[in-house]
């Protein structure tokens, strides 16, 4: 069975961020070329980008809200709140 | 793009905590890097502590850098709980990055903040602190999306040997996440009992 290629154990910090370099700029590649692609040689690309980023970090805010509004729950209940 | 906008955008921000002494440390996705699980990550996440600093200094400074806030104002609160959420475009960028500090205010996020572990300078680029292994677990598993869970059994998986059970235990317990760490186990070690 070969690596699973996201187990990074064995690398320095410095080597692990170096393969985060890697992912990223691929992961972006491709991205940018399905974008083009769907949007032909004339769309606006950066906005269409600017919108992927800002429906993403929709999703995240979700999930930072989570992450605090369950630290505070598990703090009320753990006082009896 | 990607990768050196979110880059310079934390650099910048952790270059003004460090100069106001505010401790902080990574909790996203580059974390997930320090402890062995690669995936890409679009935004800076910190845990950080305003306990000795006034927050508007280092909203000021930060404002100053050239971050703005997301919403009508940073400070999100949700309660008694807080965190500050801006955007940042770094140079050659065409993008906003986003980032967020949620401010340790419960006692487990205290206490991640304390246990946070020091990364070499040369893996970002200068001096920075990420949350322990077992901290980002009960992050993950407080998010508890279907990433988070696959996020959590791969943490696991290579950080196994080195991992505090007892502590991890402690906060599992504290937050009821007991069956979410038995799903993520379960993923990771099929058939082998939870240590929890």
């Amino acid at each position: 069975m070969p690596p699973d290629p996201k187990l990074l154990s064995g690398t320095t910090p410095a080597q692990r961020i170096a393969m985060w370099f890697d992912l990223m700029r691929t992961a972006d590649k491709l991205l940018l070329a399905g974008m083009r692609h769907r949007l032909g040689p004339d769309g606006d690309i950066q906005e269409e980008y600017r919108r992927w980023y800002a429906e993403q970090m929709c999703e995240h805010d979700k999930v930072v809200e989570r992450i605090m509004s369950r630290s505070r729950s598990s703090q009320e209940s753990a006082h009896g709140g | 793009m990607a990768a050196e906008a979110v880059q310079a955008t934390l650099e910048r921000a952790w270059n003004i905590l460090n100069e106001l002494k505010v401790p902080a440390a990574l909790m996203g996705g580059l974390a997930l890097v320090q402890w062995g699980r690669l995936r890409v990550t679009q935004d800076v996440d910190l845990l950080i502590s305003l306990d000795d600093v006034r927050d508007r200094a280092v909203l000021a400074r930060l404002a100053a850098a050239g971050y703005r806030s997301k919403g009508r104002t940073p400070v999100v609160r949700l309660e008694d709980v807080a965190f500050i959420q801006l955007l940042y475009e770094p140079p050659q960028s065409f993008v906003d990055i986003q980032i967020d500090l949620l401010l340790a205010t419960s006692p487990f996020h205290k206490e991640a903040l304390s246990r946070r572990v020091a990364l070499p300078a040369n893996a970002l680029g200068f001096e920075a602190f990420v949350v322990s292994c077992e901290d980002l677990i009960v992050l993950k598993l407080l998010a508890g999306r279907i990433l988070d869970r696959v996020d959590v059994a791969d943490l696991l998986r290579i950080n196994r040997a080195s991992l505090d059970f007892g502590y991890l235990a402690g906060w599992v317990q504290h937050h009821h996440l007991e069956r979410a760490f038995a799903d993520a186990w379960n993923d990771a070690f099929p058939g082998d009992q939870p240590p929890l």
